[in-house]
């Protein structure tokens, strides 16, 4: 079985993505997602090729549901601060015109 | 979680993914690097900090780009002394990773620094790094 794995690669780990989420975002997610690489290497190299396959696919999963989660948490909170700077905004020009 | 990949899937989110990439990631680098969030209360707070009072992992990774961004590695440290660990690692992964292919070198770096052993053991430090910053309090 060795020989045949010799000289490839196993699939993406997400490996770089899930320690970047762990440490800018959101742990849960990015530990799940170490995880699951961890299974796509050992998996591999056993020569379980199909489970390497589907670790990787719940590793990205979970890494890429951190990451937009993050994103939105960014996106959400800024919104907040507009919609408080506009309402802010409006609530001094309609008292204004008292 | 179906529901979200379904959402991945759709073309408009195709098409915003990429904008949304380009906009948000300088923009949050520039403000970060612009304003200190260890001295401006206008950045939002961790949630489990705020839910538990204890550090998670990726406390301070905040102030700890700010920082970077100054090149003041003492104070990443300082932050999170994580991120300032991770940063060379990561860069080491994507050279090893990026070339496409499957050259010998990359397959024999790949597996001493990226296999098994060394992912369970980043996973140990994160889990360390974790619990000894709440007993001894950096």
């Amino acid at each position: 079985m060795e020989q045949t794995l010799d000289g490839n690669r196993p699939p993406k780990t997400w490996l770089v993505e899930s320690i970047l989420v762990t440490i800018l975002c959101c742990l849960p997610f990015g530990i799940a997602g170490i995880v699951n690489a961890a299974k796509v290497e050992s998996r591999f190299y056993s020569g379980d090729i199909d489970g390497a396959q589907r670790a990787s696919s719940e590793a990205g999963k979970w890494t890429k549901i951190g990451f937009w989660l993050g994103v939105a948490g960014i996106v959400l909170y800024f919104l907040f601060f507009v919609i408080i700077g506009v309402a802010g905004f409006a609530g001094l020009g309609a008292g204004l015109f008292d | 979680l179906q529901d979200l990949q379904d959402l991945e899937q759709g073309s408009l989110t195709k098409k915003l993914k990429p904008l949304i990439l380009i906009l948000l990631v300088p923009g949050l680098l520039l403000l970060l690097w612009w304003a200190d969030p260890g001295t401006t209360g206008f950045y939002p707070r961790c949630p489990f900090l705020v839910v538990t009072g204890l550090k998670c992992p990726g406390c301070g990774s905040l102030r700890g780009i700010h920082h970077l961004l100054h090149l003041n590695l003492g104070m990443v440290a300082a932050n999170n002394f994580l991120l300032l660990l991770a940063l060379p690692y990561l860069a080491v992964a994507v050279a090893i990773e990026w070339p496409k292919g499957n050259r010998p070198w990359q397959l024999k770096w790949r597996k001493k620094l990226m296999g098994v052993k060394a992912i369970w053991t980043i996973l140990a430090i994160v889990i360390l790094y974790w619990v000894m910053r709440n007993v001894f309090g950096f």
